[in-house]
């Protein structure tokens, strides 16, 4: 009898465990990411009389650490960025230098997109900056998905107010973000599409950041190459592979 | 709006210009045959090249066309010069282990300087390294001059790695001033030549961790007193990268240090060296800089430094005409110094910054605006001035337009 209970109690706690909204975030999070991962991202910002391409390798292990490294154009061909938790470093290779960067960089756009520095290197802080509350369910094209909202916490340096996150309730696909500000206006939207195999993952391999003030504007992030889940030392993150890789 | 198969066009033919006059003035020397077959040669492949993973051998570079407009108080008449700069880079990667770098740097100066000013090509050809490598030629309206500034190989371990030839040491943390850059320094002012110039040197890095290590290095010399040698430990602590150094610079005994790091959200850096002459005939010095920086959710980026440099003679004006390869020592004119940088983007395309450097104690103020436009990828076209007021000698305004293409 104990041993039933004990299995229906195991059994609740599951079903209530799985569907917390933290959950849903960390598991959507780390599908998107994998313990570790490496590819090749390519980053295409759409205005309405030009666009602009940008490609970049990138290396990432969990939260705290990644690496980008420019590969196209020529113009910023080698310029790399490293993170390792607080700490931010750029390396530009044509002045064969590193330079240690503010913190405050990391709310700037990336190379004029509409996405921040913050966006590209430190997208997994969703699951350690926020609290959760899950506000209902909803139908995106065939995907029934849950509809979480992400509250920054106080003691965090995140720039949004809110982030509305639509993630699908079969595989934990992330399908739209959308990013509020302090009083709760609507700035950006990302949609994520193209879920596609890469690696050992199931994942959406193209994301769209769309401005809410500019929607004939966009910029798009595609992976290629993407293989997840690799062995990658904390000590490959560091400023002699920064110059180093290429 | 131009196409961009119209630039590249446009491009190839100016390459293709540049190198017949090149080879006209060269022709008759080993060198300007060696450099001529190579300019020939990156104009084609480094437009043609392939983005491709694990390749032997990048090319890579850049044109420059720059007009410069001199302006003086109480002067009518503008000096106009016009120089096409070419940058070639060779990587070369032949085991997993070694790499190759070789880098070209080849300008063509045309206008009023190269008519008017005598030794125009001696100015130019100013090598402060240990092996010429450098090429000057000089017609009667036109100055060629074509340098190695980087030709090294590294072989590459994971702890270590050793270079050796000619190469850029930079042991600089701080912005604007590195009083640590005891190997090459650079003039602030002499925004043209980013990478800035290589010493003939060896060079052993061992890391610690993913900051830290300690590395020593020797820059060739004919003399003990012309000798630079000299070894750093860096380390990490509290978010801070921080090293110390200590060497000889010329007869001079050399201690220093620097850290790089924030308060807060805002940057925090700073360098410091010492020189104890060992020549009782000259003085020591102590140069130190500290510098601040932020940006802000919207794109502005500040940034101040102040430099104190006990060397430095307080001459009367600005005095930045030499951008050779400097002693670290002469990177002002002044005892003190500050520096005020502020940029921003306008649009994605379109990036604005001003800078203003300035000397408490003394009359010169340097403004210098500057506007940087991309109308195409891997094209960029500046608009740069640096006015000069000073109340001791008459004022000065240089206006510089600068089109680059990256290939």
């Amino acid at each position: 009898m104990k041993f039933i209970k004990l299995l229906v109690a195991l059994f609740i706690s599951n079903v209530l465990f799985a569907q917390s909204p933290f959950e849903i975030i960390k598991k959507a999070d780390e599908k998107m990411q994998g313990k570790s991962n490496r590819g090749t991202m390519t980053m295409t910002i759409v205005r309405p009389k030009w666009t602009r391409e940008v490609t970049m390798k990138t290396w990432g292990k969990g939260t705290e650490y990644s690496l980008v490294l420019i590969t196209a154009p020529a113009r910023d061909m080698g310029m790399g960025t490293l993170k390792r938790q607080k700490e931010l470093w750029n390396w530009q290779p044509s002045i064969d230098r590193v330079i240690k960067l503010p913190p405050s960089m990391m709310m700037q756009s990336w190379m004029g997109s509409d996405f921040t520095n913050d966006d590209l290197v430190n997208q997994s802080a969703m699951v350690t900056d926020y609290t959760y509350e899950l506000l209902g369910d909803t139908l995106i094209g065939k995907y029934d998905t849950w509809k979480v909202a992400l509250i920054p916490k106080e003691e965090t340096a995140v720039v949004w107010g809110k982030i509305e996150a639509y993630i699908s309730k079969d595989d934990y696909f992330q399908m739209i973000f959308k990013y509020y500000d302090e009083d709760d206006y609507l700035v950006n939207t990302m949609i994520m599409s193209d879920i596609k195999k890469m690696g050992n993952l199931t994942i959406p391999t193209k994301m769209e950041m769309i401005p809410a003030e500019n929607p004939d504007q966009k910029t798009i992030l595609t992976y290629s190459n993407f293989e997840f889940d690799i062995e990658l030392a904390d000590s490959f993150f560091s400023l002699q592979n920064l110059k180093r890789l290429r | 709006m131009i196409s961009q198969a119209s630039f590249l066009t446009f491009i190839k033919n100016t390459q293709l210009n540049f190198f017949f006059s090149f080879f006209e003035l060269h022709r008759r020397t080993v060198y300007g045959y060696i450099f001529s077959i190579v300019l020939l040669m990156t104009s084609f492949t480094a437009i043609c090249q392939e983005d491709e993973d694990e390749k032997k051998l990048l090319v890579n570079g850049y044109i420059k066309d720059m007009v410069t407009f001199t302006f003086q108080e109480d002067v009518d008449s503008a000096l106009t010069e016009n120089l096409i700069h070419n940058r070639i880079n060779f990587q070369w990667f032949p085991t997993e282990k070694l790499t190759g770098k070789l880098e070209i740097r080849n300008r063509m100066f045309t206008g009023d300087g190269v008519k008017t000013i005598p030794g125009y090509a001696q100015l130019l050809d100013v090598n402060n390294d240990y092996f010429d490598l450098s090429l000057t030629t000089k017609g009667d309206r036109v100055v060629i001059q074509s340098m190695i500034d980087r030709a090294y190989l590294q072989w590459n371990e994971e702890k270590w790695q050793l270079s050796v030839g000619r190469q850029r040491i930079n042991w600089g943390v701080n912005l604007a001033w590195n009083p640590n850059d005891i190997f090459n320094a650079y003039s602030l002012l002499d925004f043209d030549y980013e990478e800035r110039p290589g010493s003939d040197a060896i060079r052993y890095q061992r890391f610690i961790g993913y900051a830290g290590g300690y590395e020593f290095a020797v820059k060739m010399a004919d003399s003990w007193e012309e000798l630079t040698a000299a070894g750093m430990y860096k380390w990490n602590k509290g978010n801070y990268d921080l090293q110390v150094l200590g060497g000889v610079m010329q007869n001079n005994a050399v201690l220093g240090g620097a850290w790089a790091g924030n308060i807060g959200l805002t940057g925090f850096k700073g360098e410091f060296t010492y020189f104890n002459s060992l020549d009782s005939a000259k003085g020591n010095a102590f140069l130190t800089s500290i510098t601040t920086d932020c940006s802000f959710p919207n794109s502005l980026y500040l940034n101040g430094s102040i430099l104190y440099n006990s060397y430095s003679k307080n001459v009367a004006g600005l005095g930045f005409s030499s951008t050779a390869n400097l002693d670290v020592r002469s990177i002002s004119s002044t005892k003190w110094s500050a520096y005020l940088q502020s940029s921003y983007p306008f649009h994605p395309l379109l990036n604005g910054s001003l800078m203003v450097l300035f000397f408490p104690g003394d009359d010169g103020v340097l403004f210098g605006p500057s506007l940087t436009y991309s109308p195409v990828t891997n094209l960029d076209f500046d608009l740069i001035s640096q006015l000069y007021f000073d109340k001791s000698q008459p004022d000065a305004y240089l206006v510089y337009g600068r089109l680059k293409w990256s290939f």
